[in-house]
């Protein structure tokens, strides 16, 4: 029997700068300080269990169907897009016709074979120029002239994340921001407690929904009624793909394995070699404080209760610091279609106290895109890691080519000073470095 | 010690607004300590309830939660807008300044006493609230709501919220030639008759059955500020079957919901469709929730101004269950609460849009005004009503 752990926020209050001195407090101090106000406000447990998928399964979705909308054949490799996987037809949200570009949702997260996910960039090394994957770039970014590139070089998505929200106007900085976001593998999503990059997505139907519509193309609008019929089916498909067949008891309290698996953060790895059980020692006390989802390695925080029922955030998104050093020197602006400029986005952020922060956006900032909170710039969500060895390149921006840079960044000072790598900090040496990479790249 | 802190307040309604912060009014206004709001309200969670307004409740400016379900704590600020459900009207004082209009809650629940403990403080509130709205200017009469426009002499409530969607609630309508409209897409199209809750059977007149999400609301018996402005309330409900205040009733549910179909967009219900709430008559005790069910339900508070109440008749509690006058209110599950000069969007949290708060019309210092939060009295608001039973025509594909 799993016991709730309720996060006793209160406890950490050692952590505040509190100086009965000091009179004023510089911004940064203050924004440390709200953050930590903000974070510790939230009611959360680490319980194993996964109502996200609980409610998924409660939808009534169809594995074999949603494998087909999906666009896969049976052998979860082969795409297919005659298999009712597009989304065309008359729309009453829509109100009119919409028409498929071709794409389903293997047209990105392309197989088993590719563990779900998009090639190594360049993509045009990989896929043929007529794949709908690559011909719908430019009108999904509404003549955007770097989402092709970014696309295809890098692998990057033009993503903005509030494109879709009909209560905010197309003036509004929040339906303009967006990210330059990877295409995460699908593997696991059952163990996630919120999907997408930001964590915006309470549950897998959400998610589902946002990838959707991301690839709608000239506009803005609209086709629910088209697309919510097939969200169970495609949920269901997706929250059934697991690294390893075992993981699927973690879902279910009564299955055999759910008590070891939970007992037993490492049951389903294999280690066999010294260095391999020394890495997971370093593994154990250097990330297992975010990784901490036993068996899968992503991170368990979330609110109780059902996903429906809540506001985002339902999981804990973190900053690692990855998004400010933009590593491809990404651009932010937006691009104005009318007379091809790019323009900065000024972004109205709130702070816990009730200011307003006016952001100029240079880079991604992740779950503060979606949450419109100062606190939750460059946050993201805490990826899974089983057959992480295969799922390069890795952040949300592609940033790290492999499993060494990923090491090497956490084991680096903008790691360690960032906004939450300060709260989890990460220091390895030459041994430990080549220790956690072995048992890494059996996971 | 407390700091006054500069507020940048946007001029213009609206997160989408990029130009909201150009021009903007900085005003000084002492909201809450930032570094101080964690140790003081921690350390006032260590002591019994305190029904003195004191430095903990001028420091806290974010939820606090310690323990578990079973047994812990939730001591949260309470804002001006913060939570104002969709058709609520946002109380502004008569002197137009809404500065440090504050309330604070703090729960101490124990499943093994079987007790939820609830301690409501606030500041700067107007003893004996007066309400004016006009018909069609900032009220609309609903039949399935029937709260005055108008009161006088009034006094306040604290409604305790399950946010989260836990029941389907079936709404019954009439079919469109009631209306005198044709349909041009095909039923259910026509007037609100009835819901499950105020009528036991489906009445002959409304063969249309929609069933509809609903969350549920109880509340607190009224309480007055003092001529300072400071009012502190405090009662305890039993943890297996909270019930409200006084416990003769348990809660009532409400939606939101198309008063006529024909108003209701054949495709989005948001945000192109009228939405207007529809309170069921009060529950009775014996349908309480356990607080555990609270917890797990989007806990959310709404502090209402209201008409003033009989306590002989309904126990304290008016016949139409809430005024939809709104003063503060607070979202304590949504990761930091909603803080000062912000307000949950209710709508967009409906469809799952993102950003979840958007700012308070006109903030919340000098010069605040009352407004309407999220009204849908007609399709289109605030342009003409659009009957969508003769005007859509459903799409086609050649």
């Amino acid at each position: 029997m799993i016991k709730n752990k309720i996060k006793r926020s209160y406890l950490a209050a050692s952590v505040l700068v509190v100086c009965a001195a000091a009179t004023a407090l510089a911004e940064s101090d203050v924004n440390t300080t709200l953050r930590q106000l903000f974070d510790q406000s939230a009611y959360t447990v680490s319980t194993v269990d996964f109502p996200a998928n609980t409610f998924i399964f409660s939808q009534g979705g169809d594995v074999n169907t949603g494998r087909d909308q999906f666009g896969l054949r049976e052998d979860d490799n082969t795409i297919d897009n005659t298999r009712g996987g597009i989304f065309a037809g008359p729309s009453a949200v829509y109100e009119g016709c919409v028409v498929s570009n071709g794409k389903v949702c293997a047209s990105c997260h392309r197989g088993k074979s590719n563990n779900f996910k998009l090639p190594p960039p360049p993509l045009t090394a990989h896929i043929p120029p007529d794949d709908p994957v690559l011909t719908g770039q430019n009108a999904e970014a509404q003549g955007d002239p770097r989402a092709q590139y970014n696309f295809e070089q890098l692998g990057l998505t033009k993503i903005r994340v509030n494109r879709f929200n009909p209560l905010i106007t197309e003036a509004s900085p929040f339906r303009k921001v967006f990210g330059w976001r990877k295409t995460q593998t699908i593997i696991n999503l059952a163990f996630g407690q919120s999907l997408l990059t930001d964590g915006r997505a309470r549950h897998g139907i959400e998610q589902a929904r946002g990838a959707a519509f991301t690839h709608t193309q000239d506009t803005d609008k609209r086709f629910d009624d088209i697309v919510n019929p097939k969200l169970p089916n495609i949920a269901a498909y997706q929250m059934t793909e697991f690294s390893d067949p075992r993981l699927a008891d973690l879902l279910d309290p009564s299955a055999p394995l759910h008590d070891a698996l939970v007992a037993d953060p490492f049951l389903t790895v294999s280690v066999t070699t010294n260095q391999q059980k020394q890495g997971q020692d370093v593994f154990v006390h250097q990330c297992m404080s975010c990784h901490n989802t036993p068996n899968v390695f992503g991170n368990i925080e979330h609110v109780p209760g059902s996903p429906p029922n809540f506001p985002p955030e339902f999981g804990h998104p973190m900053d690692v610091g990855v998004a400010q050093q933009n590593f491809h020197n990404l651009d932010f602006r937006a691009y104005n279609s009318s007379n091809g400029q790019f323009e900065p986005i000024m972004l109205p952020l709130v702070a816990q106290d009730g200011t307003i922060q006016s952001v100029t956006v240079v880079d991604d900032l992740g779950a503060a895109f979606v949450s419109g909170r100062v606190e939750d710039m460059h946050r993201f969500k805490v990826p899974q890691l089983r057959r992480i060895k295969d799922l390069a390149p890795y952040f949300h921006d592609d940033s790290a080519p492999t499993l060494e840079a990923v090491v090497d960044y956490f084991n680096s000072d903008a790691y360690n000073n960032s906004a939450d790598g300060s709260q989890h900090p990460v220091h390895l040496n030459a041994e430990e470095r080549a220790n956690l990479l072995a048992f890494l790249n059996i996971l | 010690m407390r700091e006054t802190r500069l507020l940048r307040r946007p001029c213009l309604a609206g997160l989408g607004i990029a130009a909201a912060l150009a021009g903007c009014q900085t005003r000084t206004e002492t909201i809450g300590s930032t570094s101080s709001a964690m140790t003081t309200a921690q350390a006032a969670l260590t002591l019994p309830p305190d029904p003195n307004w004191d430095a903990a409740d001028d420091d806290i400016i974010a939820p606090i939660w310690t323990g578990d379900d079973d047994k812990g704590q939730l001591y949260t600020p309470l804002w001006r807008g913060a939570l104002p459900g969709i058709e609520e009207y946002v109380y502004t004082p008569p002197s137009g300044d809404c500065t440090g209009v504050k309330a604070t809650i703090r729960v101490d629940w124990d499943k093994g006493a079987n007790t939820v403990a609830f301690m409501i403080k606030g500041r700067n509130f107007v003893p004996h609230p007066s309400v004016h709205r006009s018909q069609g200017v900032n009220y609309w009469f609903n039949p399935f709501h029937p709260a005055p426009a108008s009161f006088d002499n009034g006094a306040y409530r604290l409604w305790i919220v399950e946010a989260a969607v836990t029941n389907k609630e079936k709404l019954w309508y009439s079919p469109p030639s009631d209306y005198g409209a044709d349909c041009q897409f095909g039923p259910p199209c026509g007037p609100l008759r009835a819901t499950q809750y105020t009528s036991a059977t489906q009445p002959p007149n409304a063969p249309v059955e929609l069933q509809v999400p609903t969350f549920s609301i109880t509340g607190s018996l009224q309480f007055q500020p003092d001529d300072t402005g400071h009012f502190s309330h405090s009662f305890t409900n039993r943890y297996d079957a909270f019930t409200n205040e006084g416990g003769m009733f348990s809660r009532d549910w409400v939606t939101f919901a198309p008063e006529d179909l024909c108003q209701a967009h054949p495709g989005p219900v948001l945000p192109k469709s009228q939405l207007r709430p529809v309170a069921s008559p009060w529950q009775s005790a014996d349908q309480a929730p356990s607080w555990r069910e609270i917890l797990g339900a989007n806990l959310a508070f709404d502090l209402h101004a209201e008409e003033t109440a009989d306590p002989n008749v309904l126990g304290g509690n008016l016949p139409y269950v809430y005024s939809g006058v709104s003063v503060v209110g607070q979202m304590p599950t949504l990761k930091g609460g909603v803080p000062n000069g912000a307000h949950a969007v209710l709508t967009g949290a409906i469809i799952n849009v993102q950003p979840p708060i958007d700012f308070v019309p006109g903030g919340n210092g000098p010069g605040c005004a009352a407004y309407m939060n999220e009204a849908r009295p007609w399709a289109g608001y605030p342009g003409a009503p659009i009957n969508y039973c003769v005007t859509f025509h459903p799409p086609t594909c050649n």
